[in-house]
């Protein structure tokens, strides 16, 4: 009676505490990567956005730098 | 107690079965994932080194902007690479993405590197996009 709630429970709680494990589960289920793939590729995703964030903001650093204030420049002679 | 120990049991086959499962390493997918996480290393390495010339004065400010706004673009569809691998795409799908940013990579280089100025600047720039195009080359000959 017990036996079915306790399986269950004991598989959360290790799914909880093994993120890994349920990247493996996935993994079987798409049947496409590995592991360590998917590990990989769910950093990668988070570093990529990192670069596009840089990316943004040395845009926005740079295009609200005020231009030099002075004479126009003059032609050469 | 039996049925507990059935259900450890249980649970040590589950996780042995789903550790030792999935793709093998040498796997399409798995050199393109390989490649991807060294595509991402490279084009931070070209992030950085564009913004400490940019720093010292050696790449001006319209340029500094213009490939900036490539290298997010890159970035972008790096991402979105990773969702397309992750989600078990297929060496069709990866070669489109993987062309677009290709064609992201020569847009860096003539729209930005190409407009330098200082031959220092510009010769760290090129080495750094050469080492991001090596890395696509390859991933381009795994879906090809």
């Amino acid at each position: 009676m017990a036996t079915a709630p306790l399986a269950l429970t004991v598989i959360q709680m290790i799914l909880a505490a093994e993120p890994a494990v349920v990247s493996a589960i996935h993994s079987i289920l798409s049947g496409t990567a590995t592991t360590d793939d998917l590990a990989v590729l769910q950093a990668d995703a988070l570093a990529w956005q990192a670069i596009a964030d840089k990316a943004a903001a040395e845009i926005a650093k740079t295009s609200a730098v005020p231009k030099a204030i002075g004479p126009e420049p003059v032609p050469n002679a | 107690m039996g049925r507990l120990c059935k259900v450890w049991a249980l649970s040590l086959i589950l996780i042995f079965g789903v550790y030792s499962s999935g793709c093998p390493k040498g796997s399409v997918t798995h050199k393109v994932t390989v490649a991807q996480h060294n595509f991402r290393s490279a084009v931070e390495a070209l992030q950085n080194a564009e913004v400490a010339e940019h720093d010292k004065g050696f790449v001006p400010d319209d340029f500094h902007i213009k490939m900036q706004e490539i290298i997010e673009k890159i970035a972008l569809a790096g991402k979105d690479l990773d969702n397309q691998l992750a989600t078990g795409a297929g060496t069709a799908t990866i070669k489109v993405k993987l062309d677009a940013i290709y064609t992201l990579l020569d847009s860096l280089n003539n729209d930005g590197i190409f407009g330098v100025k200082n031959v220092g600047a510009k010769a760290t720039l090129e080495i750094a996009l050469d080492a991001i195009k090596a890395i696509v080359d390859n991933a381009l000959v795994e879906v090809s």
